[in-house]
């Protein structure tokens, strides 16, 4: 049987590279996470420039500051190193089906009967090395027959890059620190006050009175890395795309074959979705052709669905853009935007009820046609200023959560921008007596106001608009406002805003 | 004999009419409709109610009226919205209705849905697929104008779910299939006990076309919550009598005083 080999991969500055990778500019920055913990703020991983200039993990921040005024902090995201970790692991399925994640800061991959693939262990090894760096990330690399020893290697190994040949892990972990077996801090602690500081030390000891001093965990963990007990790793499993193929033995080019192709893929992704219990966002489906051309259409919905029905009716407006051509022989229904959905949402959203459509189906169609811009719900936003009081989502499970609407009498239709208007007021701060708008003569015979709309100062200075309720001698009714205070030997600008009902 | 008519005439007359509304198209399922609450009004109106599953054509060319207009038949929708039947979608195209208004006449705006069309085309088309949704309470469309073969589309859609639709149209030019028509203009304001400043809207209502009804005109407040009509003081004529035929009907003198 082949003996079972194992590389590990250490990445000592994870977070940090990942800054420098997403902006390049922070290479020659000097810049740090810093995390809080019990009211203190420390540096948890400095960049590299920082390192320099001698800010270390565990430092707080304020010393940090003064060691280096220039440091510039980003907060440390929880699960950020699992998730680039994950992303990492679905990278690594070029080398091994077998990705391990080991939080957090590494991965362990199982390349048993991989390594020949390209050529050895060595150029493995060299190739993964090569690959990491180039994405900028520090990367030491070991390769053993347990997972243990590689995982010890590759972060205490003295030399960045090994490969412990089968078998030889006894004496290769040796000469390392007992801290390299994996072991709780407390545990490494008692072990280095016993003057028990390398590995091999404790190889040599019985093991019964090492468990009876240090527990179970130190046994086992040592016996893992010897490759005397087993170890069971658990392996990432990439995410699976939402993805149905329809290949065709003969060309469609009619409408109904291209329904009935859609029909099946739909249903076998509908399925699929609530086994998982999701529901899609966006669909999208490419047809390819026989003569090497693809074109793709797509639908959005404002809620998750799963209903095969309302996807095909969603699609049916847009597959006129689809061109057969001289016949489609692959179609390709991808989901890229799914999300969770729950039992009760699927029978609400579903259209079994006598055949009842729901207003979200409603507005996935119009939306599919319109745009989804131009479908929507509107919400107050807080703010007094009238064209910013209403906000719009295009979501029905978005809620007015804190503004309120507007109290006062508002008009039903406003005016996009507000008109300017000719208008006389017999005393400054009084309604209009008469006004004229495109030529138009109103005398007013009602008015109501004042209400004094002040601008937002944080978002840009201007003057003041005095809104007034006025009724005219037919009975029509606006909302106009005097832009500004009433300045001596200046005319007002008077401007119309509104209709009232 | 005289009695033996009169018990089993109206059942009789009642059925013939239920007949011929049958046959011009009503869904005779459909119960009748909402009363406005204006006893007036309600008589000219097939089946004494504001039709529901039916199209309802509102003339706005101007601003005015079309504000006007849509206060109107929001005064109208609330009393659909009372009946719990659901939400509510709003075409527009152009000329923007403003959210926070809508609360006067006690919709809330969360319960709307909100549709932007480009082209009159688009905002007929959206009108037909938000009719043909019967979770709905009602649709209203804002429009240009619509022909005859559109809005006839539009009547079965709704008689089909028993939606109601209003259409609000810009420029009106053709002859349409709806079953109503109506203008409305904006009328002085009534403000209780002379608190001065615009008061309660009223509106001069002109029902010009019903299918199967009257037309008429009538003033109308939209007061506390309800509409009522404006009993014209100086001619004294109080209840159902304010009915007028539209020659004899002297709304401005009347309210001069």
């Amino acid at each position: 049987m082949f003996p079972r080999r194992f590389a590990s991969l250490y990445f000592p500055n994870l977070l940090t590279d990942w800054l420098v990778r997403r902006d390049p500019a922070l290479a020659e920055k000097p810049f740090a996470i810093c995390r809080t913990a019990r009211g203190r703020r420390f540096v948890f991983a400095p960049g590299r420039c920082a390192l320099e200039s001698g800010v270390l993990p565990g430092m707080s921040v304020a010393d940090a500051r003064a060691l280096e005024p220039e440091l510039e902090l980003f907060a440390y995201e929880e699960d950020r190193a699992d998730k680039l970790l994950a992303s990492m692991a679905d990278w690594s399925i070029r080398y091994t089906p077998l990705v391990s994640l080991s939080p957090p800061d590494g991965l362990v991959f199982d390349i048993t009967g991989c390594a020949h693939l390209l050529g050895g262990e060595w150029p493995m090894l060299q190739d993964i090395r090569a690959r990491f760096g180039r994405f900028g990330y520090d990367i030491r690399v070991a390769m053993a027959d347990t997972p243990g020893a590689a995982w010890a290697f590759s972060r205490y190994g003295r030399r960045g890059d090994a490969i412990i040949p089968p078998g030889g892990q006894k004496d290769a972990i040796g000469p390392l620190p007992a801290a390299a077996l994996r072991l709780d801090e407390d545990v490494v602690l008692r072990l280095n006050r016993l003057g028990l500081k390398s590995i091999r030390q404790l190889i040599g000891l019985p093991r019964a009175s090492l468990t009876r001093r240090f527990g179970r965990e130190l046994c086992r963990r040592l016996d893992q890395a010897l490759g005397e007990a087993g170890e069971s790793l658990l392996f990432h499993r990439p995410e699976e795309p939402y993805m149905e193929r329809l290949p065709c033995l003969e060309p469609v080019i009619h409408r109904a074959g291209i329904d009935v192709a859609l029909q099946d893929l739909a249903r076998r992704l509908c399925q699929r979705l609530s086994r998982e219990k999701r529901g899609l966002r966006r669909a999208c489906l490419a047809v390819h052709r026989v003569d090497g051309r693809s074109q793709s259409v797509e639908i959005g919905t404002g809620r998750p669905t799963r209903s095969e029905a309302h996807i095909l009716r969603l699609f049916s407006e847009k597959l006129g853009q689809i061109a057969p051509g001289f016949g489609i022989e692959l179609f390709v229904l991808t989901a890229p935007h799914t999300e969770e959905m729950t039992a009760e949402q699927d029978g609400f959203l579903e259209s079994g009820h006598g055949g009842k459509d729901t207003l979200p189906e409603l507005a996935d169609r119009l939306a599919t046609r319109l745009g989804r811009s131009n479908v929507y719900r509107l919400l107050p936003r807080e703010s007094h200023i009238p064209e910013r009081a209403v906000r719009r989502t295009s979501s029905f499970d978005d809620t007015a959560c804190c503004a309120p609407w507007p109290a006062n009498p508002r008009p039903l239709h406003l005016l996009r921008r507000p008109e300017p208007i000719e208008a006389t007021a017999p005393v400054p701060d009084y309604p209009p007596m008469l006004f004229r708008h495109k030529g138009a003569l109103h005398r007013v015979r009602r008015a109501d106001g004042p209400e004094r709309i002040e601008p937002e100062w944080w978002r840009f200075r201007g003057p003041a608009r005095d809104y007034f309720r006025v009724e005219d001698e037919s009975g029509q009714r606006y909302w106009v406002y005097r832009s500004g205070a009433y300045r001596p030997g200046e005319s007002a600008n008077w401007f119309l805003h509104g209709y009232f009902s | 004999m005289s009695q033996g008519i009169s018990s089993s005439g109206t059942a009789d007359l009642n059925a013939l009419r239920h007949r011929i509304r049958r046959l011009e198209g009503f869904r005779s399922e459909a119960g009748g409709g909402i009363p406005s609450g204006i006893e007036a009004l309600d008589a000219c109106l097939p089946g004494g109610a504001v039709p529901t599953g039916a199209i309802h054509e509102f003339l706005g060319e101007r601003p005015e009226d079309a504000a006007a207009a849509s206060g109107f038949f929001c005064a109208l929708l609330s009393r659909f919205e009372k009946k719990g039947k659901g939400s509510l979608v709003w075409i527009t195209r152009g000329r923007g209705i403003y959210a926070p208004g809508l609360l006067a006449y006690g919709i809330c705006p969360d319960d709307v849905l909100f549709v932007r069309a480009g082209s009159d085309r688009e905002a007929l088309w959206a009108f037909e697929e938000s009719l043909r949704c019967s979770s709905l309470a009602a649709v209203v469309c804002e429009a240009g104008d619509a022909d005859l073969t559109a809005t006839r589309r539009l009547q079965l859609a709704a008689g089909k779910s028993g939606v109601t639709g209003f259409f609000l149209c810009h420029a009106p030019r053709n002859a349409t299939a709806s079953q109503t028509r109506w203008r409305i203009r904006p009328a002085e304001s009534l403000s209780p006990d002379g608190v001065p400043g615009p008061g309660d809207p009223c509106w001069r209502v002109e029902l010009l076309r019903a299918r199967g009804g009257r037309s008429g005109e009538w003033r109308v407040v939209w007061r506390n919550g309800r509409l009522s009509a404006i009993v014209p003081v100086q001619t004294g004529i109080r209840g159902p009598q304010v009915l007028t035929p539209r020659s004899a009907f002297v709304p401005e003198l009347a309210m001069a005083g």
